[in-house]
Formats: structure tokens, C-alpha cells, sequence
């Protein structure tokens, strides 16, 4: 094993407290600038939404900066803004993440700004429908992007009509019949510090950051929520191959399947063999191969999403010439096969270990890392230093283990495959010869059928 | 060297120690230290880009980048990454139009491993798997320019307002170039252009000046001086009048850019010129997102910036169209607000927050090794290295009257090129998708 871990308290201490209210806070200082960047994290997502309200929590969260019983939207943006502060606002499936970034000094304004915003939206109508269209409009303009198409496609091909295959932001008409009341209820419901935790990496003490946050946010009140489970997931036992045609002059290719979730035990030697299938970059087999050996593309990848309360996905992708696509995409399913029979060589392995340990230093550089770690440890429930952690054990599987987990966690014989290619494009890949191939419309990317 | 910003009537020190020396060869070398991770980040920045190009070989300063990878008269192909890896770091590069520049970042202990890589991949470099590589770089086009519509209308933006300078060339190159280039035009412009004294090696991190010093004499000390490379002769004759061009896409988004003309990265009107672009577009309380997006609703987002460059640059304002309107909607109300900002000059807190924004950014911005050896690189290729350090104050030091001066100096109408992406409704969906599914039936019946 490496001597990683000899630094028993970690690169530097994390602290956890709760504030009156019931908010958990998780903190780490660190001193080097007088910043802070906190994330207020509320378990409120798209899994929360019922009764067709698609893009409900979204829009919720994106209305929190457009109106309180205080301020107006206007007085919102030019007060943050005035600080130089960055307040940022997002919505996924099970939860919404207002993020601050803010110089220390301004700190005490920029948290009874945003504890304002958490307690006093007002969900103005003026705003509202000016947002949904902006909402909406871009929504259509996505629909431009072969990247985000493809994306889109690639979801809805994997979870069908799953809830996680749902856009975030709902669809045209969906947004278009969501009111002040649903946003309100929607609010009322779920913005709450029993439903919710605070990550803060800070120069500030720990004392003198909890008399503030007690003095900002310690006036938000509510209580602890149930949410609803999501439906397990469709099961997919065939392959299945997905066109989109569009006005491009590269097929652009996304291949993958069902993956796990965080917390699997199983995720460290998972994330070490797709390091050396097709996530380390120019180390990786897909790489070597593909961009180097071929020239086929030059963007190709792996990567495995992990989920949260269901699994997440594997996805493989690359940009590549249209004349050779399909050769691409077979060759690109060749090698995963291949390392599914041989595993990865010693050099492969030794390497791959020695990339991660060495990276620890890297990992938690800038305020922003840290508070990613934070969260993620929160979030997931993982313990103090899971990055070092996972990479210490890491440094003990074998070749024997990685080919085990390759053969376990990657499903060549049953792919979704999802293409967005031009027109007059011919599927001809010999790994799905006898699959039927779909070919969908990209505006239906804008509706939604649950 | 410690840095002192005055932000929000707050003073945020900044520990930014940087020293500069050359070698004798002509290599300007920047040590900038940061001891708070055991890490250190070497860059080489070469003073070439797509500036230095001419037709037939535009994309060749990109092409030579991505040839710089394929291993030395010791390495193989590609073990350059693979060995940075190995050791637990990172690196990459990038080319623009001034400059091209090879960054890596690695476990402090591995500094003299690392300063011995870059230079045997400068010193021993082969060019192996020219043709792949090739086609590995029209992909990159294909993907970054043509199949992105906004990468189309920028390419086609600046293709207009430069007419004589080289800025008028795309830095990863015409595709026609990329087809018919050959690996003795690179092999020519590698020894033309990666000349110690055409060179910056910016080191960054857990070292010291001390350390690094005799390390980089025994490395890239042994370069032989070679002759200065060729200057940049064209200069861009003044613009009489304003110039429009339009791009018609299939699809469902619309946009409209303005560029004008505005002096080369080191003048004196740059830090002014910053902070109207954070005036004009920088955050939902900006001027141009109020007005176009809030109160008209004709856009659902606003941006702008200053293409701060060796040779004169751009100033730019690129605007998505929202649905239902049309993109001259969109351009006659950004000629108003810019005629209303010659007649109503911006207030004092308008200044203010421009210049908290600015500083705040500086402090967030450069919080990595990396970065900090990237603003450095940047000065080093715009004016000196320690322009860097010097920029915050420039900034501080801006008044109303120079934020209103350079907006009626540069942002004149006859001075604008204005670039239009109009998106037309696919013609035909359904024909397309019968034809599609009639092909990919047909190979059942083989």
C-alpha cells in the first residue's frame, strides 16, 4: 500500500456544525486569500416534481435572484454584482445548488443577500414569464448544438421514459403552464434547512464563521422533508442504435450503458480501469487507438457518470469523419471487447496507480476543489479525505481485479448507441447488424411523454 | 513580489513573487513562486501563431502543436503525455494568433525530470504520424468551427474585419490549407520560429528562482542561438465605413456580432476599454443585458470582451437572438445603446462595480500554479512579464472620462463590422428521415 495516508489529519482539518436552525454546515479554512466560496445545497430536484410540472424545480430556483419582498430583480443583480461576487443558481435531478464566490471582506452582505433570497422570493409575475421564454428560447436554440443533441438523444435513448431521462428545464409547454402558485408550493415545500446542508471553504475561523452565518442564515426556518423514490430503472437487456439527423458534416457518437452509483463499493476500481480504458487522456487505450493510431477523431472518451440514489450511466464518445464512422465506432467497440479478454498490461496498471497518486496535490489546489470535495462528501455520505482515501486503496488492485471489473461494469453486448449524423448517412456497424435502427426527429427532443 | 488589490475599499494581498533573467542563447525565463502546494507548473510560449501565417500554410502554428507530440529522438510518439501522467500530472497546449503554448503541471519533486522532457522535446523533436495527426486536426475544425454555429460566425466575423492582417485568418487554418499542408512546411517552420530567443519558459510553483536557475542553464541553456525570426509586415489599413456579413444556417438559433477596431494589447486605452466591456455586458445589471434581454426581450444573452492582442484587436459584442425576433431587432437596439452611451456617460458606480468585478476576478482567477504561470506567459508575449503585476493598478487607475473617451473614440458605427447568423427552419425533416430510414433498412437485405 502507499504511505498516502501517513498525513493523518489530511492536507488540511474539515469541521462539521449545525446552526440553530438545523442547517448542517461542513467547513474547511483556508488561508492563503481572503475568499470564500460556499455552496447552500437543497434537496429539491426534478425527482421532486409531480403532475406534469416538468422544469418546475428549475425554474424555481433560476426565479430565487428575480424578486424578494425586498429587492427587485434588478436591485438583486446590481447588488451581487456590485460586490463582485458571483452567485450562481442550479437545479438537477435531486437537487438545487446556490453557489457564492465571494471575497471574504464582502461576505457578511453577500450571505443576508442570499439568505434573503432563500427566505423572501417573491416569484414576481413580470419576471416569470420574461424567464420562461428566455427559458424556452434557448431550450430551441439547443437544438442547434450537435453536442447538446446528441447529448439529449443519448439520455433518452438509455432511460427511455424514465424521469432521469427528463429534461431539467422541462419542455415549451410544460414551462409554459407553470404559475407563481406552483413555485410558491414548490418553495414552501422543499427550500428548507432540514432539507438542505452548507459547504464553506473560507480564510475565516471557525468561530467567526458561525456567529455570521448564525447572524445571515440562522432566521431561515423549516422542516425536514420526504421525498418521494424515483421508479427503478427500465432494463435493458438488447442493444439498441439511435440516428439523429442534422445538418453536419461529422457523425457525432455516443455509445454506452447503466453504471453505478457513488457510494458503490466498487467505484474506485472502477473509475482505475476506465482510467486506462478511456478516461486517462492521452495514456488510455481509446486514445492510443482512436486519435493516435487511426486518426479517427480528435476528441475520444470514457467516462462513467456515477448516480446518486439510482445508478448512473457509462458513456463512451467521440467526434469522428463521417466516410468512417463506422469503422470508428466498431473499432471503438473492438477495443473494449479486447480489454474485456486481456485486461490491462502491467506497465497499464503501474502507471494508471501512480497517475492518481501523484495527482492527490492537484485535486484540492483552489477554493473551488476544495468546496467540490466538501460537497461530494456531504452529498454522498463519504468520509473525511475520500479522495486520498479511494486513491490509497486504489493502489492495491491487481491486473486479475481490473480485468474482473472490466468484465463486471462494461456491457459491449448491449449498448445504446446514439448518432448525430447527416442525412444522407448509411448505419453499417457489424456489432449491430441485426439491430433495428431508430431515426429520431430533433425538435421531438422539445417533448416529453412520461 | 507581493501583490496588493485594492478591492471594495478592501485591501487583498496577493503573494505573486515573480524574477525574470535571460540566458545568453536569448531564452527569457519567468519564475513565479507559490509554495503553498507541493506542485509546479513549466510552460513554453513561443512567440508564433496564426500572425505569422500566410495562405496556403494558415493552421500550420496549430498543426506544429499538435506535432510536438509525437516524441523526440528518445521518445516515442505520445510518451511525453504518458510520462507526465505517470507522474501524476497533467499538460496540454494551445495555439492562438500571437502566441503557442505547451503547459504541464507535476509533483514539485519532478522539476528537473520535467524541465529535462521539455527540453529534449524542443531540442530532439521528430515529427512522426504526420498524416494521422492530419486528419486528427481537420476533425478538430470540423468539430470546433464548422458544425458549431457560432464557431462559423466568429470565424466569419474576424474574416471581415481583418482584410489585409493576418488576423484575418482562423488560427486552426482554412480547411483547404489542412488538406495540402506538408511536413516540410512544418518541419521549415519548427526551426524557423523554435529559436531560444523567440521564447518564453515561465516556471511556476513550489521553486525557487535559485533552483531553477542552473537546472534550466544545463537544459535549455544549450540552445544555440539562431537568427530572429521573420517580423509581421501587414499592417490592417484603417476602416472606412461599416461592413456586414451574413451567415445562413439551418436550425433554430440566431445571432449578431459586432467587432470594432481598437490598438494592440500594451496601449495605454486597454485597461479602459476592460472595464466598458464589464460595463456593457458583464453580469445581469450590465447595461446591454438590461436592456436587450430584460427591458426589449429580444435576446436571451448578451456578451462581451476586448481581444487584447499583440497587433491591434477587437472589441466584441455577440448577442443570441431570442425566438420570435429577428437579429436586426437585436442590432438596431445595440447601435442605440451604444449612441446612448456617447450622449450618457456611464456613472461612478457603474465605474465601481466594473472595477470591483475586475479585481474580484483577478483574485479568483489565479489561484493555480498553472494560471498564474499562464498570466505571466500572456504578458510575457503581449508586452514583458511583469506587465502582469502591473495590470491591476492600470485598471485602478482608470477615470469616468477615459471609460467615456475610448467608448467614443473605438465604438463608432462606420467602424463596426457586423456579422449575422440567421437561422433558417430546416427544409425538409420528414424527407430527411424517410430517406434515412430507407438506408439503414436496405443493409437487412444484403
Amino acid at each position: 500500500m502507499a504511505a498516502v495516508l501517513t498525513m493523518s489529519a489530511g492536507p488540511f482539518p474539515i469541521h462539521r456544525f449545525t446552526l440553530s436552525n438545523g442547517l448542517p454546515v461542513i467547513y474547511a479554512q483556508k488561508t492563503d486569500l481572503s475568499l470564500t466560496v460556499l455552496r447552500l445545497v437543497v434537496y429539491a430536484g426534478k425527482r421532486d416534481e409531480t403532475d406534469g410540472k416538468w422544469g418546475l424545480a428549475n425554474l424555481t430556483a433560476e426565479m430565487l435572484t428575480e424578486g424578494t419582498k425586498n429587492r427587485t430583480s434588478d436591485e438583486i443583480s446590481e447588488e451581487i454584482e456590485f460586490l463582485g461576487a458571483q452567485l450562481g443558481v442550479d437545479a438537477g435531478i435531486y437537487t438545487t445548488q446556490v453557489t457564492l464566490n465571494i471575497l471574504t471582506s464582502q461576505l457578511e452582505k453577500g450571505l443576508q443577500l442570499t439568505s434573503d433570497l432563500l427566505q423572501n422570493p417573491t416569484f414576481p409575475d413580470s419576471e416569470l414569464s420574461k424567464l420562461k421564454e428566455r427559458i424556452i428560447s434557448s431550450l430551441q436554440e439547443s437544438l442547434n448544438d450537435p453536442d447538446q443533441v446528441l447529448d439529449e438523444a443519448f439520455r433518452r435513448a438509455l432511460y427511455d421514459h424514465h424521469p432521469l431521462a427528463r429534461p431539467e428545464e422541462g419542455t415549451p409547454s410544460s414551462i409554459r403552464a407553470l404559475t407563481r402558485q406552483d413555485l410558491e408550493a414548490f418553495h414552501r415545500m422543499f427550500y428548507s434547512p432540514r432539507n438542505a446542508f452548507l459547504a464553506v471553504v473560507t480564510n475565516l475561523p471557525q468561530e467567526e464563521l458561525k456567529h455570521l452565518l448564525e447572524k445571515t442564515l440562522g432566521s431561515w426556518k423549516g422542516d425536514s422533508v420526504e421525498h418521494r423514490a424515483l421508479p427503478p430503472l427500465p432494463s435493458h437487456t438488447s442493444p439498441r442504435v439511435v440516428l439523429v439527423p442534422m445538418k453536419v458534416n461529422q457523425a457525432f457518437v455516443a455509445l454506452g450503458h447503466y453504471g453505478v452509483r457513488r457510494t458503490d463499493p466498487d467505484y474506485p476500481r472502477i473509475r482505475l480501469m476506465n482510467y486506462i480504458l478511456g478516461g486517462g487522456g492521452f495514456a488510455s487505450r481509446f486514445f492510443r487507438i482512436i486519435r493516435n493510431k487511426m486518426g479517427y477523431a480528435y476528441s475520444v472518451y470514457g467516462y462513467f457518470m456515477p448516480g446518486y440514489k439510482l445508478p448512473g450511466y457509462y458513456l463512451a464518445g467521440m467526434q469522428t469523419k463521417v466516410e468512417t464512422a463506422n469503422d470508428a465506432i466498431q473499432e471503438l467497440i473492438q477495443v473494449m471487447k479486447s480489454f474485456q479478454k486481456e485486461g490491462p498490461t502491467e506497465d497499464e496498471l503501474r502507471d494508471a496507480k501512480s497517475f492518481y497518486e501523484g495527482s492527490i496535490p492537484r485535486q484540492t489546489e483552489t477554493y473551488g476543489q476544495i468546496l467540490g470535495a466538501l460537497v461530494n462528501e456531504q452529498l454522498y455520505g463519504l468520509p473525511d479525505y475520500y479522495w486520498i482515501k479511494e486513491i490509497d486503496l486504489m493502489q492495491g488492485y491487481s491486473r486479475k481485479e481490473i480485468l474482473e471489473t472490466a468484465r463486471t461494469y462494461l456491457h459491449p453486448d448491449r449498448l445504446v448507441l446514439t448518432l448525430v449524423v447527416p442525412p444522407d448517412f448509411t448505419f453499417d456497424v457489424p456489432s449491430f447488424k441485426d439491430v433495428k435502427v431508430e431515426v429520431w426527429d430533433p425538435r421531438d427532443l422539445l417533448n416529453w411523454e412520461e | 513580489m507581493s501583490l496588493t488589490l485594492v478591492a471594495l475599499g478592501s485591501a487583498v494581498e496577493l503573494n505573486f513573487p515573480l524574477t525574470t533573467f535571460t540566458l545568453p542563447n536569448g531564452l527569457q525565463v519567468a519564475v513565479v513562486e507559490d509554495h503553498a502546494n507541493p506542485l509546479v507548473s513549466v510552460q513554453l510560449w513561443f512567440r508564433v501563431g496564426s500572425r505569422n501565417e500566410s495562405y496556403g500554410i494558415t493552421g500550420i502554428s496549430h498543426v506544429l502543436e499538435h506535432m510536438m507530440f509525437k516524441g523526440t529522438r528518445k521518445m516515442k510518439s505520445e510518451e511525453y503525455s504518458q510520462t507526465i501522467q505517470r507522474w501524476g500530472g497533467m499538460d496540454n497546449a494551445f495555439t492562438s494568433e500571437d502566441q503557442t503554448a505547451y503547459f504541464s503541471e507535476v509533483p514539485k519533486a519532478r522539476l528537473k525530470d520535467i524541465l529535462e522532457i521539455e527540453y529534449d522535446r524542443v531540442a530532439n523533436a521528430v515529427f512522426r504520424e504526420f498524416e494521422s495527426e492530419l486528419n486528427v486536426v481537420r476533425e478538430e475544425r470540423r468539430w470546433r468551427t464548422e458544425n458549431s454555429p457560432e464557431g462559423s460566425l466568429y470565424e466569419l466575423l474576424r474574416a471581415t474585419a481583418y482584410i489585409a492582417h493576418p488576423y484575418h485568418h482562423p488560427v486552426v487554418g482554412w480547411m483547404s490549407d489542412l488538406e495540402n499542408l506538408t511536413l516540410e512546411d512544418v518541419e521549415r517552420y519548427f526551426h524557423t520560429y523554435y529559436v531560444p530567443n523567440n521564447m518564453i519558459l515561465v516556471v511556476s510553483g513550489d521553486v525557487t528562482p535559485e533552483e531553477v536557475r542552473p537546472l534550466v542553464e544545463a537544459t535549455f541553456g544549450k540552445l544555440p542561438r539562431r537568427p530572429d525570426p521573420p517580423p509581421v509586415r501587414t499592417r490592417e489599413p484603417e476602416q472606412e465605413g461599416l461592413r456586414r456579413v451574413e451567415l445562413k444556417r439551418e436550425g433554430f438559433a440566431s445571432y449578431v456580432a459586432l467587432a470594432f477596431h481598437i490598438p494592440e494589447g500594451k496601449h495605454p486605452d486597454l485597461p479602459a476599454l476592460t472595464l466598458l466591456a464589464h460595463v456593457l455586458t458583464d453580469g445581469k445589471s450590465s447595461r446591454l443585458y438590461r436592456y436587450l434581454v430584460k427591458e426589449k426581450t429580444v435576446a436571451i444573452d448578451v456578451q462581451g470582451w476586448v481581444e487584447q492582442q499583440l497587433d491591434p484587436g477587437l472589441f466584441v459584442l455577440w448577442v443570441a437572438v431570442q425566438q420570435g425576433h429577428t437579429p436586426e431587432e437585436a442590432e438596431s437596439l445595440l447601435f442605440q445603446a451604444l449612441e446612448d452611451l456617447q450622449n450618457h456617460p456611464i456613472t461612478e458606480r457603474e465605474l465601481e462595480k466594473a472595477k470591483n468585478r475586475n479585481m474580484a476576478n483577478f483574485v479568483r482567477r489565479y489561484q493555480s500554479v498553472v494560471s498564474k504561470g499562464m498570466l505571466v506567459g500572456t504578458w510575457a508575449i503581449l508586452d514583458r512579464p511583469e506587465a502582469a503585476l502591473a495590470w491591476p493598478k492600470k485598471i485602478q487607475a482608470v477615470s469616468l472620462e477615459d471609460v467615456q473617451r475610448v467608448a467614443q473614440t473605438y465604438l463608432l458605427r462606420d467602424q463596426a463590422t457586423v456579422a449575422i447568423l440567421r437561422a433558417v427552419p430546416p427544409k425538409d425533416m420528414n424527407a430527411f428521415m424517410k430517406k434515412m430510414k430507407e438506408a439503414s433498412q436496405k443493409r437487412f437485405r444484403r
